[in-house]
């Protein structure tokens, strides 16, 4: 029982991490119907550079967010440029070779800047609680408590504010949007921008449980990825749901089931979750069917 | 001046070329070392894989993730049977292939339930699944460390050399581009595989079946990439998971859309780049990956079209023979041309299961309803169509025509109501109503856009003819005489419709009203008995109209009944011989023309109450003394 309580918060700590790359995702693809493979790039971009900012000069925390979030919102923009001109420009399926070469450059100039080392940083707070056999630490439940911070900020930008609105009329039509005097391209930006800044925000999150490295985005990415097919395109509460789920299969899969599956099926099952969610509910399960844009 | 040259003379290039490449290919080994054989031996394997994809997305429409698995599929089958179970490499060869066909027909099987971009997802995911299943069956795969030392296949007591090895790749490459070329150039697969890549819904309205033949496609696409994944088992005599990655997946997929997709040699082109750049930047280890991603995305904004795209676009900008300005835009009146005797005839009407006497009811629908969440577009609409006849379908403007349409022909599933064609109930997928005998024309123009006028008409062949798929390949004598034969008929047909000067010319630089003629005909080549048209008329000048009309009336006379959904009035009124109104979902009226034209409600439902002093009747009765 005590495991499976331990796994259930190991699995709910890093499914809202997976829940905000899920976020990021929602935010890029709503407004240009764009499967950003460098999404998992944002997550390392946001660890190792607010490594840099914690540890290398000694930045406070609250600073820390705030340069991770001023970084990431570069990052966000600039790789809007690369991505998206020659998409807008010929279509088609440009998008793919575009995210991955944003993806590949990102994840490589990571490298040359920091190696291929693992790096750790403080947990926020030390320490732990503890119920019986269970433990939980502090990062586990700043974790939690910022993912659903960062959820409700999400939830209510896209429904109090302009930018916001202006993100969900994109979504439905570029077309509509502009006659209705969206800025398209501006709307287009900022959903970039949000989009790394959520998700390195989590990369700067779980960086303290996990070791931070340059090539952390590929399978954090992925996974996030799934959590997005899980809980639904479209839908920010669904993106989190999502993300929930693949955190607690993957992590039960490792931890409670160890005994029956080998422990390195853990990516398999939440590949077949993704296999499976696509073929029976291709909508996830709060979202709305991928629609070519009209 | 030169591109002029090259138009005129293109066989004789295209083959020159070829020969010239196939020698330059043979002689190679004779001044290369160890290491460039073993390089363009790779080299060649990433070619035919590369093609096995182009055959998937290029072709089919089918965005693909999973080339790099299934290559991996075939290579780990021939090394386990091979190694573990001491199997003959040659016949492990064959297995290998089998095996990573199957695993594609499996994934393709999902495109029942997705499509498009999803597919691309599921391809994703499954090749995930088999890159962990790789990884963590470690007594079969060796796990992360792969397996080793795997025999070569021998010709007689001697194993293959690396310059024996090189010789089979490139007889690989060369089978895999010359079937590909026979299936997708020259087959009736071939074209079915582009029409559902080009426009699915036209696709099936002609008969094509879309699970069967992306199933089909994407299976013998897996089965090329099971190969060249046997093949570099066999080259490299050493493999691991990372041969599998999606890393190399995606590579694939820049190869092809650099180099072009749906074109033989772009996906060449592009793995011949990659590979140039590769070699180019090893020097420089540590940034090798970030120099690749950045020529990748550098590439992307110089020519965002792909090479092959970009000199293909270079290419019909200077030799345009097509220029707009040069088409005679007057389309010929088929009255002139077409006579019953010959469509019958060519249409292989007489075969026709579905023949209804004259005058008796050949559709019957009745108390169709479809609702779309609260609205109810359909109230329980009754329709009889006779066959031998012309038979109007009009209302205004949400009405339901088009919904009554999609019901009819299975695109829609309704909600109540019972259709019966022919006696029999109406199939339940869309994609049989073809062959059941009913085919639609689409309201917006639903043409293959990309292939040529002559395909589109060949791609209504598709049901015609009996010889398989793998005789295409191959290019056996008799798929080659079954093709031939349907070029014959297709010539004729525009011949009959007088745009065989415009044959190969791509469809959709037709002017407007040709592609509307276009389409008739390409829904004729399925053999009909019922031709529903939708809208027909729509953007067609005066004359076009009148052309449009006796086109018709010689189709009905060759006895293809037809139901015709039109807004323009005076067309309507001069052609067919019954009209049933629809408003609202309902039917408000039906009988021959003028019975509609003085009935008050059809009067009120197209003009409204308030004008009723105006001489209704006078005004459409000179509207069709104009078009008679």
């Amino acid at each position: 029982m005590d495991i499976f309580i331990q796994s259930l918060i190991g699995g709910i700590t890093v499914g809202a991490i997976y829940g905000l790359i899920a976020i990021g995702f929602n935010l890029i693809f709503s407004t240009t119907r764009v499967l950003n493979f460098a999404q998992g790039e944002y997550l390392a971009a946001g660890a190792l550079v607010g490594y840099t900012m914690s540890e290398v000069w000694n930045w406070s925390f609250g600073f820390v967010i705030f340069g991770v979030i001023a970084v990431m919102a570069v990052v966000g923009v600039v790789s809007e440029r690369l991505i998206m001109i020659p998409v807008r420009r010929v279509g088609g399926l440009a998008w793919i070779l575009t995210t991955l070469g944003a993806s590949i450059v990102m994840r490589n100039g990571l490298v040359v800047l920091y190696g291929r080392e693992p790096y750790r940083f403080p947990a926020l707070s030390d320490g732990d609680i503890r119920f019986g056999e269970v433990v939980i630490r502090h990062q586990q439940i700043w974790i939690i408590v910022a993912a659903v911070v960062l959820l409700i900020l999400n939830e209510l930008f896209a429904r109090r504010t302009f930018f916001g609105k202006a993100i969900r009329a994109t979504a439905h039509s570029y077309d509509t949007a502009a006659l209705m005097g969206i800025p398209v391209g501006l709307t287009i930006s900022i959903s970039f921008a949000l989009s790394a800044i959520v998700t390195g925000l989590a990369g700067l999150l779980i960086a303290p449980i996990v070791f931070a490295d340059a090539n952390m985005g590929l399978l954090f990415g992925l996974k996030g990825f799934v959590a997005v097919i899980v809980g639904g395109m479209g839908s920010a509460r669904g993106a989190f749901v999502g993300g929930m789920i693949v955190g607690i299969l993957d992590t039960f899969v490792r931890s409670v089931l160890s005994d029956v599956i080998p422990s390195g099926y853990g990516n398999l099952a939440v590949f077949a979750l993704l296999a499976a969610m696509l073929l029976f509910r291709p909508t996830g399960i709060m979202g709305q069917a991928i629609t070519d844009r009209h | 001046m030169t591109l002029d040259f090259i138009k005129h003379n293109a066989r004789i290039i295209r083959l020159t070329s070829i020969f010239i490449v196939a020698l330059i290919v043979f002689i190679a080994p004779q001044f290369l070392d160890r290491y460039w054989t073993f390089f363009f031996g790779a080299l060649g394997i990433t070619i035919i894989l590369a093609t096995s994809l182009n055959l998937a997305i290029g072709y089919t429409g089918l965005v693909s993730i999973v080339h790099s698995g299934l290559y991996g599929v075939g290579a780990y089958t021939v090394a386990i049977l091979v190694k573990e179970f001491g199997w003959s490499p040659w016949i492990a060869l064959s297995m290998g292939v089998i095996a990573a066909a199957f695993v594609g027909a499996i994934i393709s099987l999902t495109t029942v339930r997705v499509s498009h971009l999803y597919f691309a997802i599921v391809t994703l995911a499954f090749n995930a699944i088999i890159v962990e299943v790789i990884r963590e069956s470690r007594d079969l795969t060796g796990g992360q460390i792969g397996i080793f030392s795997i025999p070569r296949p021998a010709l007689g007591a001697e194993k293959l050399d690396d310059r024996a090895m090189y010789y089979l790749i490139w007889l690989g490459v060369l089978f895999s581009l010359w079937s590909l070329h026979n299936l997708v150039d020259n087959s009736r697969y071939g074209r079915s595989f582009r029409a559902l890549k080009s426009n699915e819904p036209a696709a099936i309205a002609l008969g094509i079946n879309p699970l069967g033949y992306k199933m089909l496609s994407f299976s013998l696409s897996a089965g090329m990439a099971g190969f060249a994944g046997v093949l570099f088992a066999y080259l490299n005599q050493f493999i691991s998971p990372q041969l599998v990655g999606l890393e190399f997946g995606l590579e694939l997929f820049v190869a092809v859309l650099l180099g072009g997709s749906g074109t033989l040699l772009g996906p060449i082109l592009g793995v011949v780049f990659l590979a140039s750049v590769r070699e180019f930047i090893k020097d420089y280890a540590q940034y090798q990956q970030l120099l690749f991603g950045s020529v990748l995305i550098a590439t992307m904004f110089l020519i965002p079209k792909g090479i092959w795209g970009e000199l293909k676009a270079f290419y019909v900008k200077q030799t345009s023979k097509f220029n707009p300005d040069d088409i005679n835009p007057t389309i010929s009146d088929p009255a002139d041309y077409l006579d019953p005797a010959t469509i019958r005839s060519l249409l292989e009407l007489d075969n026709n299961q579905h023949q209804i006497e004259t005058g008796k009811p050949i559709l019957e629908a009745q108390g169709v309803v479809k609702s779309f969440g609260g609205l109810q577009a359909l109230r329980g609409v009754d329709l009889a169509v006779n066959a031998g006849t012309i038979h109007g379908l009009i209302g205004p403007n949400g009405s339901g025509k088009s919904t009554l349409i999609n019901c009819l022909t299975s695109s829609m599933e309704r909600n109540e109501g019972s259709i019966v064609y022919a006696n029999q109930n109406t199939p339940r997928y869309a994609y049989r109503v073809a062959k059941s005998g009913m085919v639609r024309v689409f309201q917006i123009p639903h043409l293959f856009g990309d292939m040529t006028v002559k395909e589109n008409i060949l791609t209504g062949f598709h049901g015609r003819g009996n010889v398989d798929p793998i005789s295409y390949i191959m290019g056996l004598p008799y798929a080659r005489r079954e093709e031939a034969e349907m070029q014959r008929i297709a010539d004729r047909l525009l011949e009959v419709a007088g745009l065989q000067d415009k044959a190969e010319m791509q469809a959709n630089l037709l002017p407007h009203g040709q592609q509307r003629l276009l389409e008739v005909l390409r829904a004729l080549t399925v053999s009909p008995s019922l031709l529903i048209l939708d809208e027909p008329a729509t953007g067609l000048v005066t004359r076009e109209v009148q052309a449009l009309g006796h086109l018709l009336e010689k189709l009905r006379d060759s006895g293809i009944t037809i139901l015709l959904i039109e807004h323009n009035m005076a067309f309507v009124m001069s052609v067919c011989d019954r009209v049933t109104v629809l408003e609202e979902g309902e039917k408000i009226a039906e009988g021959t023309p003028t019975e509609v034209q003085h009935n008050q409600r059809v009067i009120a439902a197209y003009l409204g109450e308030s004008v009723k002093g105006i001489d209704i009747e006078k005004t459409m009765q000179e509207a069709v003394e104009r078009y008679a």
